[in-house]
């Protein structure tokens, strides 16, 4: 894995490049993971607690997210899938532990530096409520490059909106569409700068089956045609199924990390972790931080 | 932010608050600013003086130097009355190239009525027959003066009082015969000249004219006038060039002849045609200025809270973009942005609001006679861009802490459904907090130290006041947390459903509560404040002049009295003691110097008076009967730090400098004086016109006796204990109509947040209303939950205002009248209580019912 600071695309934002370009090269030869050449992003034993007492809602996890693939983080309501995608995204700071995107440790910057390294190299589609209701689907769509000062030409708004099915949309505003449209308008804006990874948090939730599968198709495009990592966090197996990789958790410990997984398999652990929750048995033991990404590697299982 | 700035114009309900807050603010700063401007700009009509080219009149102002070296500063005060000028100036100037006449003017108001019997009396002003030149009058019917008991008058006085030539008139409280009418006279057409509102006062309504030698008797003052008036030789005042020649050689010769004179011409004439107008044209200036602060300091808390309210009614929206990617700077700017516009289009409609309250308050205090007559209401183009750029800066400044707190929103919000407020304050906030709470306790304790003059222990007092609201409006989250703590379960086992909803809102969103807290506990202790403190001195007056009057009898006439009138009551029967009276003003080197009200107390002629026999009061050190010329005696406010024997250097009403040793410091002067001096003070004749606004009489005068004296003295009549004093009330009047001026000012703006705060947080809880009534709440239970909420605003906002304003009404309240016990008009109390009650409940309540009837919809 290497630094992406080599190939920096133009930033709008002379300063936050600066910044982004002092920072050191953290990677080391003992630190690389043999079969990770090319991770987006990744995770080293990251906890975050919210409070002195009680579980961590999530437990020294390591994962790592590489490029031109599709990851699914799956679990129960409350095993810490979100705040996973939250630390990862750099939307909230572990309490221990370290994430990196693209090279850059998270930990070593500024809330302004963050800010600028997400809108540049993160894309994100929330579960509801993505869109600035006050603003045009157009509008929407540009800006993350408004906040990054760069130009927001029609031609690549009207683009990346014939990508994802939306293009008659443009000048609508967020409440006259549906929710299956909104979730599209909201992958077109996470899109719209290229990042180097997109986090989608249950985008399918509110959805009817059928427009959760175009949407599911949309975001497998994503990782296969642009090359970009997509992450998204899922309850719904048929999601799931879509990615290459799925990450279980339970009660913030990655318990499980399967390649190629199917439906029915799915569904299976989810149920058998149910029910071991339900006991008061804890979940299967976790297990150690894959050793090689992508598809070629062969799918673990922790022994219950 | 283009894209923001869209946004806001496509939902601009956040900001409507903020807007309103901000229209109120500009009106208010523009109608001070006109008020400010109008009484700078306030002058005198020029209508008796019309005729002359220019006038000499005496330096109408004291001086006080304080300081010393680089930091020494000179304060000045006006006269309220003329300070003489030597009658042989007027050879000088009469002497100069270019004058036709120099007429040396004195005035001398009379009260006259028909006699024997006539109707009303009515007051008037008479001078000598030279100066029916100044105007000029010119006879209509009769002759001029000749005799000592002739008198002419203006046309309009004689229709008022109902005589012609030939008939009687008597001066009421003087001792002399009637005065015969010989004659009347009109004044040229354009004597009504200068600026006021048509139709221009007649100056034929009040003026009289006796011959020079029975005016300069009357005036009581040898080779001395009130003014010199010059005429212009026709020659001389063609041009304005001309006429500035001629003014430059009369200043010229006044440089020299009688330094520190003034020689007016244009409208400027006006400050001698009425130099007690003038005066308080310059104090209402003061006051325009003074009232400026405390309306900018509440304008910028409400503000403040709308900016706060109308941020975390969005803080989703600034999640969302913060979770994009916008940086906490880019989110400040933002909302800098929008303050900005906010603060424009506030301004400019701000501002017409305020011209029109300023129009209407300065006819208001024209009407009350505190701007001369006829005093427009001013503006200028550039007061458009002081509203402007006061609407800007407040909503700048108040949108600083809203826009810091928008930048440091978690963007973690963006994912989160139902958002809470942080239940507890921040921990510096809490810390700012207590100490602001006990910056105000000590200045508050030290205000209440009696070892401080009562200047400063006000000027505490209204300090600590100030540093408790901000004390307010930084602990208010923690005192509606605790509150809510304690009333929790009680309410929620009184009140049901509809309690339990009220405080779990409270409880998890307290943020619009805690503003609408903060808004009526401000309104509550400022205003309240104000108000009872404004009330508590005429209320004092009343109760200290009950307790000062010690004489058995008041004798008055209207117009007042000759001095004269002392000896003739004080050689009646049954008479032990006779002093007399009259109000004067008296400049003191208090506070860097300031004008006091005084009385001058009246001996028969060349005793002392013997004032303690007919006024106690409550002198604290010393004794009045020390009080001669060359000394003066002190309240305990006007005194400050001086004792009993220390000097002090005052000026007397015509700006005579009367240094005095100090003889008595008393506690009881409110309604009376502040300042005790005697009539003979520098001399004699510097305290007014000589006439005693009342005697004060001690013992029983035998029968018939006043009836006698009352021929001798027209209009002499006995009151009760019950002395009415004139200037008392009159600045009781003024007192009333201003402190209702500021009182409206301040309540607008608090009104206008209190119903914003609690509308604009109704309707953003409009989805959680609705939430409600599809799991089953009926429209009466949203409403009672509305009337807890209500409930808790005004019974926290009530008592947080009544504890601070309370204490501060307390201290001021000793201050001036020296009494640990404020008064507290019940009537007044009891409304404030309501309104504030009234308005939340249909402020919290009205939006509620709105949304409740709606609530079967979706939610948006």
């Amino acid at each position: 894995m290497g630094s992406r600071l080599e190939t920096a695309r133009p930033r709008g934002d002379a300063r936050a490049v600066a910044e982004t370009r002092s920072l050191p090269d953290l990677t080391e030869p003992g630190d690389a993971r043999p079969g990770v050449p090319d991770a987006a992003v990744e995770l080293t034993a990251v906890t975050k607690r919210y409070s002195r007492r009680g579980s961590p809602a999530l437990d020294t996890v390591s994962a790592s997210f590489g490029r031109a693939s599709m990851t699914a983080v799956m679990g129960l309501s409350g095993s810490g899938k979100s705040t996973l995608l939250q630390c990862a995204a750099g939307l909230d700071q572990p309490s221990s532990g370290r994430v990196v995107i693209g090279g850059v440790d998270l930990g070593s910057l500024n809330r302004r530096a963050l800010s600028v390294l997400r809108r540049q190299r993160v894309g994100f589609v929330f579960q509801a409520l993505n869109l600035v209701p006050t603003m045009t689907v157009g509008e929407n769509i540009a800006l993350p490059l408004r906040l990054d000062r760069r130009p927001a030409p029609r031609r690549a708004i009207e683009a990346v909106a014939e990508r994802v099915g939306i293009a008659p949309l443009l000048r609508r505003l967020p409440h006259t569409l549906s929710g299956g449209q909104q979730q599209r308008v909201a992958v077109a804006r996470a899109l719209i700068t290229e990042p180097d990874v997109v986090f989608a948090d249950e985008p399918t939730a509110a959805l009817d089956p059928y427009t959760a599968a175009e949407l599911r198709s949309l975001l497998r495009s994503v990782a296969d045609e642009a090359g970009q990592a997509v992450v998204v966090v899922t309850h719904e197996p048929m999601l799931a199924a879509a990615a290459d990789r799925v990450l279980l958790l339970a009660a913030g410990r990655l318990v499980a990390d399967l390649d190629s997984p199917d439906q029915t398999d799915l569904t299976r652990r989810l149920m058998a972790l149910g029910a071991a929750s339900a006991g008061g048995r804890p979940a299967v033991p976790a297990v150690p931080p894959p050793t090689r990404p992508g598809p070629d590697r062969g799918a673990r299982e922790a022994r219950a | 932010m283009r894209s923001l700035a869209r946004s806001a114009r496509r939902q601009p309900a956040p900001l409507v608050g903020v807007l309103i807050a901000l229209i109120a603010a500009a009106a208010l700063v523009t109608m001070i600013a006109g008020l400010a401007g109008s009484s700078a700009h306030a002058r005198v009509p020029v209508h008796r003086l019309a005729g002359a080219q220019a006038v000499l009149v005496g330096d109408q102002h004291v001086r006080f130097v304080t300081g010393s070296g680089d930091d020494q500063d000179t304060e000045t005060e006006p006269l309220t009355t003329y300070r003489r000028v030597p009658t042989a100036l007027a050879d000088r100037l009469a002497a100069v190239a270019g004058v036709a006449q120099a007429v040396p003017d004195v005035s001398v108001p009379l009260r006259l009525v028909g006699a024997p019997g006539g109707g009303s009396a009515l007051a008037a002003t008479a001078h000598g027959w030279a100066s029916a030149a100044i105007t000029p009058f010119h006879l209509v019917s009769g002759h001029e003066p000749v005799e000592a008991t002739d008198i002419v008058l203006g046309a309009g006085l004689a229709r008022s009082l109902g005589v012609r030539p030939g008939g009687r008139l008597a001066t009421l409280g003087l001792d002399g015969p009637p005065l015969t009418v010989v004659g009347l006279v009109e004044a040229a057409p354009g004597a009504r000249s200068g600026p006021g509102p048509d139709p221009d006062p007649d100056p034929a309504d009040g003026t009289a004219f006796l011959t020079d030698a029975a005016a300069a008797a009357r005036y009581g003052h040898p080779g001395q006038a009130d003014l010199v008036a010059v005429l212009a030789a026709p020659s001389a005042g063609q041009t304005s060039a001309d006429r500035r020649g001629l003014a430059a050689r009369l200043r010229s010769v006044a440089t020299t002849a009688a330094p520190g004179a003034a020689v007016l011409t244009g409208s400027d004439r006006g400050r001698a045609e009425d130099v007690q107008a003038a005066g308080e044209g310059a104090d209402m200036t003061d006051f325009a200025f003074g009232a400026g602060v405390p309306v900018a300091l509440i304008a910028l808390f409400v503000v403040a809270g709308a900016a706060g309210r109308s941020v975390a009614s969005r803080r989703r929206d600034y999640a969302l973009l913060r979770a994009i990617g916008a940086t906490p700077g880019q989110v400040r700017r933002a909302v800098a942005g929008e303050m900005a516009v906010l603060g424009v289009v506030g301004g400019l409609l701000g501002y017409p609001v305020g011209l029109l309250a300023s129009d209407r308050l300065v006819s208001g205090l024209v009407g009350h006679d505190l701007l001369p007559a006829g005093t427009a209401s001013w503006s200028a183009p550039w007061v458009i861009a002081v509203a402007v750029g006061s609407g800007v800066v407040v909503a700048e400044i108040s949108g600083f802490v809203a826009g810091r707190r928008a930048g440091r929103i978690s963007p973690v919000r963006a994912l989160g459904e139902a958002a809470t407020d942080r239940r507890w304050p921040h921990p510096l906030r809490l810390l700012l907090g207590v100490v602001a709470l006990g910056g105000g306790i000590t200045l508050l304790t030290l205000g209440f130290q009696s070892t401080m003059s009562p200047d400063d222990q006000a000027n505490l007092a209204l300090g600590a006041l100030l540093t408790l609201m901000v004390a307010i409006g930084l602990l208010a989250p923690l005192f509606v947390a605790l509150a809510e703590a304690v009333v929790r379960v009680p309410a929620a086992r009184l009140g049901g459903a509809g309690a339990r909803l009220a405080l779990a809102d409270i409880r998890y969103r307290s943020g619009r509560i805690v503003s609408a807290v903060v808004a009526v506990s401000l309104s509550t202790g400022f205003l309240g404040a104000v108000y009872l403190v404004n009330a508590a001195v005429p209320h004092a007056d009343t109760a200290q002049t009950a307790r000062r009057l010690v004489a058995d009898s008041v004798i008055t006439a209207p117009g007042g009295l000759a001095p004269g009138a002392i000896g003739a009551l004080g050689r009646t029967p049954g008479v032990t003691a006779a002093v007399g009276v009259s109000a004067t003003p008296v400049f003191l080197p208090v506070g860097g110097g300031g004008s006091f009200a005084g009385a001058a107390v009246w001996g028969d002629a060349g005793t002392v008076p013997e004032t303690g026999a007919v006024v106690d009061l409550d002198v604290r050190a010393g004794s009045l009967r020390d009080l001669r010329p060359g000394t003066i005696a002190l309240s305990r406010l006007a005194a400050g730090h001086r004792r009993v024997g220390s000097t002090v250097r005052g000026f007397l009403a015509d700006g005579t400098p009367y240094p005095a040793r100090v003889v008595a410091v008393f506690d009881r002067g409110l309604g009376f004086a502040d300042v005790v001096v005697p009539a003979g003070a520098a001399g004699g004749g510097h305290v007014g016109p000589g006439r005693l606004d009342e005697v004060l009489v001690r013992g029983h005068p035998a029968a018939g006796s006043l009836a006698a004296l009352a021929g001798r003295f027209p209009g002499l009549a006995a009151e009760d204990r019950i002395a009415a004093n004139a200037e008392a009330k009159r600045m009781d009047n003024e007192n009333s109509y201003l402190n209702n001026v500021i009182v409206l000012m301040i309540a607008a703006l608090v009104a206008v947040t209190v119903v914003t705060t609690l509308v604009t947080g109704t309707l953003e809880r409009a989805g959680t209303l609705r939430l409600l009534g599809r799991v089953g709440a009926g429209e009466a239970q949203l409403l009672a939950m509305a009337g807890w909420q209500a409930l808790m605003v005004t019974v926290l906002g009530l008592v947080a205002g009544i504890a601070t304003g309370g204490a501060t009404v307390i201290a001021i309240t000793k201050a001036i009248t020296g009494d640990l016990h404020p008064y507290v008009p019940a009537g007044p109390a009891f409304g404030l209580v309501t309104t504030v009650a009234v308005l939340a409940l249909a402020a919290t309540a009205g939006p509620t019912a709105l949304v409740a009837r709606g609530r079967d919809r979706p939610a948006a």
